[in-house]
């Protein structure tokens, strides 16, 4: 987080920079410009025609423009638009093979810029893409009698540019790398924890009811709190005769519906666990009164009996259920006594013709 | 230091190849709106250019005497040499200097430049597509 938040202030500050810097480049061409036009302007006092007829003139203001070129303003040079509408070289300032002679043609990359320039008398600036080496042009109309004779050009070089992303540049993709490795192990680490929550779920649920299984009671053994909850114990009744008469699919199927029943009648905060074969034993949450807790039991064990499971078209089954209740838990020492009292009052709901609660450790009662 | 001169020769390697493409790609351009065949044969005499036919397959690097153009920087009676009268200079110096020079294609100020000179394309009868017309002087 904190270095997705860094990387991301980071490259906010290289935008920032790079606008800050293209700005101070733009006004130390601005004031080169300013200066090699009023050289200009003094030169040809007022008449443009003589650039065009005097080729000492214009060697004379192309030396000029040579004293200008440095490392950061690479060329500077003048084009004016022939009759015909075709840009043509007037003066230059570069030497060799980069020079161009007077009446040269001269193709424009960012032609928007000087199209614009020579239309509307406003200096203009532009970023260079296509052209090797160089950062900006920089456009300065020459106006001359209200009318826009020529444009004097400067293109600054990569230099300036290249020095400060040789600083930035290199950081900001150390963290970029850093950023992909650290989200890299994120993800490995969360699919470890999803492997491994997987597989603990497996491991606490029972396959065949959804509920949770005797490792559940395990894990939660000794973060039981006895004065929190009420025990029940509940067991199918006759559950043995309906897996001899109709087979364990059968049975498989009436354990998963009586699960499902228990899940309905039971609350998010309740725990209902598989104990055994037909076995269930819930922690129900602490509720207020004796008579809450034995309105639950009674309305599972009704839920249970009250509608009959279909096993299929032709097939239809009547289960019932015994229930051993220990309403208030924190009367005996341990967990282990606490479910044995529920253990015991199953028993005698079952003596007592199945198809009943049985209760113990009442609030009330001694 | 190793990876240092290591990474410089592949980028500048990337950076020279990509530079010749872009030439490969131009002088094809050319050799095309000249002449009108799908395999044109250049002669290139200009050092710069070297290795260039491997990146524009349509144009055939030969020899001077079987070139239909040649493409080169210097004034060595380049016209006497080979069959052709279809010469393309590398240089500009070379195009304004010699009247005989259909064109040429030329570096200046970190831009690609061509141009066409007028009075030869009518002398050898080509008249080229529209998207060139634009480089005719």
């Amino acid at each position: 987080m904190m270095v997705g938040g860094l990387y991301y202030q980071f490259g906010k500050v290289i935008d920032e920079t790079n606008n800050e810097i293209n700005k101070i480049e733009i006004n130390r061409a601005k004031a080169l410009s300013d200066k090699i036009i009023l050289h200009i302007r003094n030169k040809i006092t007022g008449d443009f025609s003589l650039l065009l007829q005097y080729k000492e003139l214009r060697e004379d203001i192309s030396s000029f423009l040579s004293l200008n070129v440095t490392d950061e303003f690479k060329y500077i040079y003048v084009i004016y638009k022939d009759k015909k509408g075709a840009y043509r070289y007037l003066l230059d300032g570069s030497y060799g093979v980069d020079r161009g002679e007077f009446g040269q043609k001269f193709f424009p990359l960012l032609t928007n810029i000087w199209k614009t320039s020579l239309k509307t008398g406003h200096s203009m600036h532009g970023f260079q893409k296509k052209a090797d080496g160089l950062w900006i042009t920089y456009l300065h109309p020459i106006i001359i009698g209200k009318k826009v004779r020529a444009v004097l050009a400067l293109d600054i070089s990569t230099k300036e540019y290249q020095n400060l992303n040789n600083f930035l540049i290199p950081l900001y993709n150390f963290l970029r790398v850093f950023l992909s490795v650290l989200i890299i192990i994120v993800l490995v680490v969360m699919a470890q924890m999803y492997m491994f929550y997987k597989e603990r779920k497996k491991s606490i649920i029972d396959p065949l009811t959804k509920l949770y299984n005797r490792n559940f009671l395990k894990e939660i053994w000794h973060k039981v709190n006895l004065k929190k909850i009420s025990i029940m114990m509940l067991d199918i009744d006759y559950f043995k005769l309906v897996n001899d008469q109709y087979g364990h699919d059968v049975g498989d199927i009436v354990l998963s519906s009586v699960a499902r029943k228990l899940m309905g009648e039971t609350r998010l905060e309740d725990k209902v666990i598989r104990y055994g074969g037909e076995e269930f034993l819930i922690f129900l949450r602490w509720s207020k009164s004796d008579e809450e807790v034995m309105r639950i039991a009674d309305r599972i064990r009704v839920s249970i009996a009250s509608e009959k499971i279909r096993i299929s078209e032709s097939l239809s089954i009547n289960v019932t259920a015994s229930i051993g209740v220990s309403v208030n838990p924190s009367k005996n020492k341990t967990l282990k006594e606490a479910i044995q009292v529920a253990d015991k009052m199953l028993y005698i709901a079952k003596n007592r013709g199945r198809n009943r609660v049985a209760y113990a450790n009442l609030h009330n009662s001694k | 230091m190793k990876i240092f001169l290591l990474s410089f020769m592949v980028v500048s390697s990337l950076f020279s190849s990509n530079v010749k493409k872009l030439e490969a790609q131009i002088l094809s351009s050319i050799a095309h709106s000249l002449v009108h065949k799908k395999s044109v044969n250049i002669c290139i005499d200009d050092r710069n250019f070297k290795g260039i036919g491997k990146y524009a397959k349509s144009l055939n690097v030969v020899s001077c005497g079987r070139a239909d153009i040649v493409f080169t920087s210097k004034d060595n009676d380049i016209n006497k040499k080979c069959k052709t009268h279809l010469i393309f200079s590398t240089s500009y110096y070379l195009y304004e200097h010699s009247p005989m020079i259909v064109g040429a294609f030329f570096w200046q100020k970190g831009r690609p430049n061509i141009i066409f000179r007028q009075k030869q394309l009518k002398h050898l009868s080509i008249a080229l597509p529209k998207n060139f017309q634009k480089y005719i002087d």
